[in-house]
């Protein structure tokens, strides 16, 4: 399940950030308590992930509201909302579907725009902006809109909109409670987290929470945050500059060139070699110049690793200058064509990879049990034991025999697992009965 | 079929061991005086310094053997706290069964330091009174002076062809299947005198047909060799280094394989390479690098990609 939607905050003193404009909303609500408000619509306004839509439902939740939303995706044509607002907005009584609803007399329905922004004067949206006027002249239930954009929102036929409605700003919310969402979903997710990484995600997002948390659970799929993943995340627009940043490296014809393009790229030299490493031999199509280049290259890594050793940032620079300076002249050719890159893919398959090796471990450890043997026989075996398993019968005995688990045995058999498991664990219950039989 | 065969046919008793007469022999006279000596077990794999600790065990503890029998791996704890850690809780309780004392059986008694094992010998040196000491290696050489002067030395010799045949004859006949001549040939050739390796072949034959040939047994033995690590050697010759790559990354990920792992494998079957010797010496100068820099802990995939890339421009 999307985070974006499981910690959609369920009350509006939840919502992160923007407290006047909270404040603001709550005081709109409680003034259609007395009857109905004098300001009959807000405009919400902000940049993505300020907690604009997670505020409305809030808010409706808190005053017992009941939501009646039509967003971009909704075909607008000025019909269909004439039809569907109205029909909420006027009929107290009556659902969008035509039934009864009697359970919420008396309740509020809360009419939401969502990104009203878009598409309403584009072709079968004519007369958008026209129509909301009109509905929010003659309704009797409270209406929001949502827009990102303002300008957009207010200009030429919304100009009446502006003066019908009380406009509220969402502004970016802040770094440090952004921190705070993602350690509470961390904690929520059990996952380990390196906190420093939280702060690299909050700076990123620029106060859009929606894509903070989006980039968290984007790197929690194996329940451990490290502080090397976070090249994984912010890939979105990022990703762009980072490629022209490498086409520079790479077609740089001396050191002072393709050092100076690499400190502009702006990443750790622990990141950056990642994105050199998974590119350079995209580039280099000569494999004299790959061989140069990675001598480089490696030497290059070979330093990082000093660093990280020996908490030594001092040689840094060396790491820098050779993976950038030392690739761009190990070339004898000039590449010319144009080259797609990639994106380090291979950060999230490292992580795989190590979860791979920790069930290895596991299992050579329970073969280790039987066969008299250390773990690391074992794991010079586990082809030919895994080979074995091809057989049905032996799978299964030793499935229950060893009591493998699901993920261990995907690992050696793949998709046949579950139906050895189920097996298997028949087996066990027959053994158990048996010993049951054998007591008596 | 369903067992591992390797240990359904581990021999339980002194007698049914295959080879090491002397050894035999001297376990057998120590089982029937009540007195053993600390043991050293020294000798390549598959020769049975296993089968012979448990055996003994099992003749000299009778069915209680289970009880007074520890079996540890040096190489498998991590440090050797953990190992003295076990070796106190199982000394601290009595033997069972009026035995006068049990016996602890550490398997791969090389792959401690040299100062692990001097604190290993003044762990023995504790323990006597209640435990004897079974250890086992590859090379002797490795396990430091005062704890070899403690120890009886037992050397296992590689098991001869004409003994791992009988035996795997004997397999055969329980299992109901056959062996063509040229099938135990190719049997033979590919276990090098370790038993374990040969009925761990013969059983992954056996999965697949009831009559061993050469022909089966060839392609078996593929499946315990790091075929994976032949073809990347190959691709990468070959320049295409994207390919190898690639390869590389299913090596990572798919098999779960460590650089550490890869860049071993890479290293065994580089002898089995056609290309010029000289170059095979340069490229294992280069593997022995790679090897260090990535357990120093450098980036295992750059680095290996490096060595690709060098034998990607290589000329043979």
């Amino acid at each position: 399940m999307n985070w974006t939607d499981k910690y959609r905050p369920k009350h509006l003193k939840d919502v992160i950030g923007n407290s006047e404009a909270k404040e603001e909303l709550i005081r709109w609500a409680k003034s259609w308590q007395k009857g109905i408000s004098e300001k009959k619509a807000v405009i919400l306004y902000g940049k993505p992930g300020t907690g604009k839509t997670s505020s409305v439902y809030a808010l409706a939740n808190d005053f017992n509201w009941e939501i009646i939303e039509l967003n971009a995706s909704d075909e607008r044509n000025r019909e269909i909302l004439r039809k569907i607002v109205l029909a909420g907005a006027v009929n107290e009584t009556l659902g969008i579907d035509g039934k009864y609803v009697s359970s919420k007399e008396g309740a509020k329905r809360l009419i939401v725009l969502d990104e009203a922004d878009n598409l309403y004067e584009k072709e079968g949206d004519f007369g958008g902006k026209r129509t909301i006027v009109e509905i929010i002249r003659i309704t009797k239930q409270p209406i929001i809109l949502i827009a990102n954009d303002y300008y957009e929102l207010t200009k030429g036929g919304g100009t009446e909109l502006k003066k019908l409605c009380k406009s509220i700003a969402f502004k970016k919310v802040d770094e440090m409670e952004i921190v705070s969402i993602l350690k509470k979903i961390c904690r929520a997710e059990n996952i380990e987290t390196d906190e420093r990484v939280l702060y690299h995600i909050a700076h990123r997002c620029d106060g859009d929470v929606r894509s903070a948390i989006n980039d968290l659970q984007s790197i929690s799929y194996n329940k451990r945050i490290t502080i090397d993943m976070l090249s994984n995340i912010g890939r979105r627009e990022r990703e762009k500059e980072i490629f022209t940043g490498l086409r520079n490296i790479f077609r740089a014809l001396d050191l002072k060139t393709a050092i100076k393009e690499a400190r502009q790229i702006d990443e750790s030299p622990d990141n950056l070699i990642l994105w050199i490493d998974e590119n350079l031999p995209l580039e280099y199509k000569n494999a004299d110049d790959l061989t140069r280049a990675y001598k480089f290259l490696s030497k290059s890594d070979v330093f990082l690793g000093r660093v990280h050793r020996r908490q030594y940032y001092g040689l840094w620079s060396y790491a820098s200058e050779l993976m950038s300076g030392g690739v761009a002249v190990s070339k004898r050719h000039s590449y010319r064509e144009f080259t797609k890159y990639n994106f380090p893919e291979w950060l999230l398959r490292m992580s795989k990879s190590r979860e791979y090796r920790q069930i290895k471990l596991q299992i050579a450890k329970k073969f280790s049990s039987i066969m008299h043997c250390s773990k690391r026989k074992v794991l010079e075996i586990l082809p030919i034991i895994k080979y074995l398993f091809l057989k049905d019968d032996f799978a299964i005995l030793l499935t229950s025999k060893l009591n493998l688990t699901q993920t261990e045995l995907e690992f050696m058999i793949g998709d046949r697992a579950k139906k050895i498991l189920e097996q298997a664990e028949e087996i066990k219950k027959m053994d158990k009965q048996a010993l049951l039989f054998d007591f008596e | 079929m369903k067992e591992i065969w390797t240990e359904k046919y581990r021999p339980s008793k002194l007698d049914e061991v295959v080879g090491q007469e002397y050894v035999v022999k001297s376990l057998k006279a120590y089982a029937s005086s009540g007195n053993i000596p600390h043991m050293l077990f020294a000798g390549p794999a598959g020769t049975g310094k296993t089968t012979c600790a448990i055996a003994l065990a099992k003749e000299f503890f009778g069915a209680e053997w289970r009880n007074n029998f520890e079996e540890l791996n040096a190489s498998d704890e991590r440090g050797l706290d953990v190992v003295r850690g076990r070796i106190k809780n199982f000394a601290r309780t009595a033997p069972i069964g009026g035995a006068p004392f049990k016996i602890i059986f550490l398997d791969e008694a090389d792959a401690l330091t040299p100062d692990a094992q001097a604190a290993l010998r003044r762990t023995m040196e504790r323990y006597t009174a209640t435990c004897r000491f079974i250890l086992s290696c590859n090379y002797s050489s490795k396990i430091i002076e005062p704890i070899q002067s403690r120890c009886v030395v037992f050397r296992f010799s590689p098991l001869s062809d004409e003994e791992i045949k009988k035996y795997l004859l004997f397999i055969a006949e329980k299992e109901e299947i056959e062996i063509t001549d040229d099938g135990m040939k190719s049997l033979l050739y590919v276990a090098g005198g370790d038993m374990r390796k040969a009925i761990n072949i013969l059983q992954v034959c056996a999965n697949l047909e009831k009559k061993i040939d050469g022909e089966i047994v060839y392609k078996m033995s593929s499946v315990a060799k790091p075929e994976m690590a032949k073809e990347l050697i190959e691709t990468s010759l070959k320049g295409d280094f994207l390919k190898a790559r690639k390869l590389l990354d299913r090596m990572f990920i798919e098999e779960g394989l460590s650089g550490e792992d890869i860049i071993k494998g890479l290293h065994s079957v580089i002898f089995d390479i056609p290309f010029p010797e000289r170059k095979k010496a340069e490229i294992i100068d280069k593997m022995g690098e790679i090897e260090f820099r990535i357990v120093e802990g450098s980036n295992e995939r750059i680095q290996i990609e490096a060595l690709i890339a060098y034998l990607s421009a290589i000329k043979g």
